[in-house]
C-alpha cells in the first residue's frame, strides 16, 4: 500500500475550522477545572523566585574549611580506596579531574572565585571514604555538585589524585 | 522537498554549529544518555549546555517528518537547573515551520544522595499542534496526530503546563530512573498522563590512564522505555502508544557528547520507527564568565 502524501498548497481562510487532530478526549463538565494563562505563569515563576529565596537556598557561600568532612557518616569514612597508591589510578584521575573539577577549583587545584583549594591540609588530612562522600553527593546548598552520575571507580580515582597532589 | 528538508537543517544546525564553536574552548563535563527520561543528575551551578536533538520519523499513515529541538540547559544551583527548549519540524511535501518553546525547571528537594533520589519537574510550553519534537509521550498521543497537514495544524495553539516526579537511583554504575508526567493544556481539557523509564550503565566503569576519544568509559549504553498512559477521564493503557527505545551516548574527552536513538512502536497506535539524534556542549563556569563581563 502506497504511503499517502499530504500536500498543503496554501494555508486555510482565517475562520475556517480547525480540525480536530486524532482521538479528542471525552469531557465531562463537572470535571474540568479550566485555568487561565496568567494564573499558570504567575504560579510558574513565583515558585521559582521563592525557591531561589536564601531561607529555602541555604545558607550563605561558604568557603570549605574542612568543617564539610565532618557530616560524613562514619561508615563511609571507614571506606578503603581500592585504588590507593596505585599509579594508573593517580593518572586517570589528574584526567577526570581536569575533565570535571579544574573549571571550578583550576587546573592546578590552587582553586578559584568560591571554590577553594584542593591541595590544603584538610584534603590531605581527609579519610579517603570522607572525600569519596562528599564529592558523590556535593554540598548543594553551598555550590559543589554531586558526583554521583559518575561511577564509584572513577571518584576513587579522583581520590587518589587529590592524595598525591603536595 | 529536498531544499526544504535542507532549510529545516540549516535552521537547527546552524546556530547549534555557531554556539558550538563559540564555546569550544570551554567545553567540560558531558550529559547522560538519555532523550526522554530525566534522571536525578542537575546541571553543574553556573553551567551551559547547549544541544540541538533531530528526531526522523517514518510514520505508516502520514510523511516523513524531521522534528527536533535546540536547547539551553543552565544550572543555576545545585538543586536548581532550568533549561528553555526551542522547536521545530519539518514535514515532507508540506513545509517546515518554527513550533513553539517550553522553559522547564528542575528542582531536587533532599541535598544528599540517596537511594531514590527525587526531582521535582516543572514546564510551561507554548507551541502550535504542528509540533512533533516528541519530547514527552502522554495521554493518548498517536500516530493520528500526524495525519493533519501542517497548514491546519500550526493554527492550533497549545499552551501547556507539565509536571514530572522525577526518581533516579544509582547502584554499581547503573542508573534506573523513572519518571511520572502529568500534563495539563491550560484551556478545557483534561489532564493527561504519561510514564518514562530509563536504564544505563558505561561500558567501563573505571577511567582509562591516557586521554582517548574511544576509550570504554566514554560510551554510556542504556534502553528508554516510555508512553502513555491515557487522560482524567481515561486513565490506562487502553489507546496509548508506547515506544521502546535503545540509547548510546558517547562522551568525547572536549566536553561534547553525541548520541543516538533508534526508537521502536510498540502498539498499533504508535510511530513504528523514529530515529533520535543530537550533540550537546557545556560550558563550564558560565555563570562565573558573565559576571566577570559586567564587574
Amino acid at each position: 500500500m502506497a504511503i499517502p502524501q499530504v500536500r498543503s498548497s496554501s494555508f486555510p481562510a482565517w475562520d475556517a475550522p480547525v480540525p480536530l487532530r486524532g482521538r479528542e478526549p471525552q469531557r465531562s463538565p463537572t470535571q474540568e477545572y479550566p485555568v487561565s494563562h496568567s494564573t499558570v505563569l504567575v504560579m510558574f515563576v513565583s515558585t521559582a523566585l521563592l525557591l531561589s529565596q536564601p531561607g529555602l537556598a541555604g545558607r550563605k557561600k561558604e568557603k570549605a574549611s574542612g568543617a564539610e568532612f565532618l557530616r560524613v557518616p562514619e561508615s563511609a569514612q571507614a571506606l578503603v580506596n581500592p585504588y590507593d597508591g596505585k599509579p594508573d589510578a593517580i593518572r586517570a584521575g589528574r584526567k577526570l579531574f581536569q575533565r570535571h573539577c579544574a573549571s571550578c577549583h583550576g587546573k592546578d587545584a590552587k582553586g578559584r572565585d568560591d571554590a577553594p583549594s584542593l591541595r590544603s591540609p584538610d584534603i590531605r588530612e581527609a579519610a579517603p571514604g570522607a572525600l569519596m562522600w562528599f564529592m558523590k553527593n556535593g554540598d548543594l546548598k553551598n555550590g559543589m555538585p554531586a558526583w554521583s552520575k559518575l561511577p564509584d571507580q572513577q571518584l576513587w580515582q579522583m581520590v587518589s589524585f587529590l592524595k598525591s597532589l603536595e | 522537498m529536498c531544499r526544504r528538508y535542507l532549510l529545516a537543517w540549516l535552521v537547527f544546525i546552524f546556530p547549534s554549529l555557531f554556539l558550538a564553536f563559540w564555546t569550544g574552548i570551554l567545553l567540560q563535563a558531558s550529559e547522560g544518555p538519555y532523550f526522554i527520561t530525566y534522571d536525578h543528575h542537575m546541571e553543574e551551578p553556573g553551567s551551559l549546555e547547549v544541544g540541538f536533538a533531530p528526531i526522523v520519523g517514518i510514520p505508516r499513515l502520514s510523511n516523513n517528518f524531521v522534528g527536533g529541538w535546540m536547547e539551553v540547559e543552565y544550572g543555576v544551583k545545585g538543586w536548581w537547573t532550568t533549561e528553555f527548549y526551542l522547536t521545530g519540524q519539518s514535514t515532507s511535501n508540506q513545509g517546515t515551520v518554527f513550533t513553539g518553546f517550553r522553559w522547564e525547571h528542575r528542582f531536587r528537594p533532599l541535598m544528599g544522595e540517596q537511594w531514590i533520589n527525587p526531582v521535582l519537574y516543572m514546564e510551561f510550553e507554548n507551541v502550535n499542534g504542528a509540533d512533533k519534537s516528541i519530547k514527552e509521550v502522554v495521554g493518548h498521543d498517536s500516530e493520528l496526530d500526524l495525519m493533519d497537514p501542517i497548514a491546519v495544524t500550526s493554527l492550533e495553539r497549545k499552551r501547556e503546563f507539565e509536571t514530572k516526579l522525577i526518581l533516579s537511583s544509582n547502584y554499581r554504575g547503573w542508573n534506573v530512573s523513572e519518571n511520572f508526567i502529568a500534563v495539563k493544556n491550560i484551556t478545557n481539557e483534561p489532564w493527561e498522563f504519561g510514564y518514562a523509564l530509563g536504564i544505563s550503565r558505561p561500558l567501563a566503569l573505571a577511567a582509562s590512564s591516557r586521554e582517548c576519544r574511544f576509550c570504554r568509559e566514554n560510551f554510556i549504553a542504556g534502553l528508554e522505555f516510555y508512553g502513555g498512559l491515557g487522560d482524567w477521564h481515561s486513565f490506562g493503557l487502553r489507546d496509548t502508544s508506547h515506544y521502546l527505545a535503545p540509547v548510546l551516548a558517547w562522551q568525547l574527552g572536549s566536553g561534547t557528547t553525541l548520541r543516538v536513538s533508534p526508537t521502536l512502536g510498540l502498539t498499533s497506535i504508535s510511530i513504528p520507527f523514529m530515529v533520535r539524534f543530537s550533540v550537546s556542549h557545556e560550558v563550564s563556569g558560565f555563570g562565573r564568565q558573565v559576571k566577570q563581563w559586567f564587574k
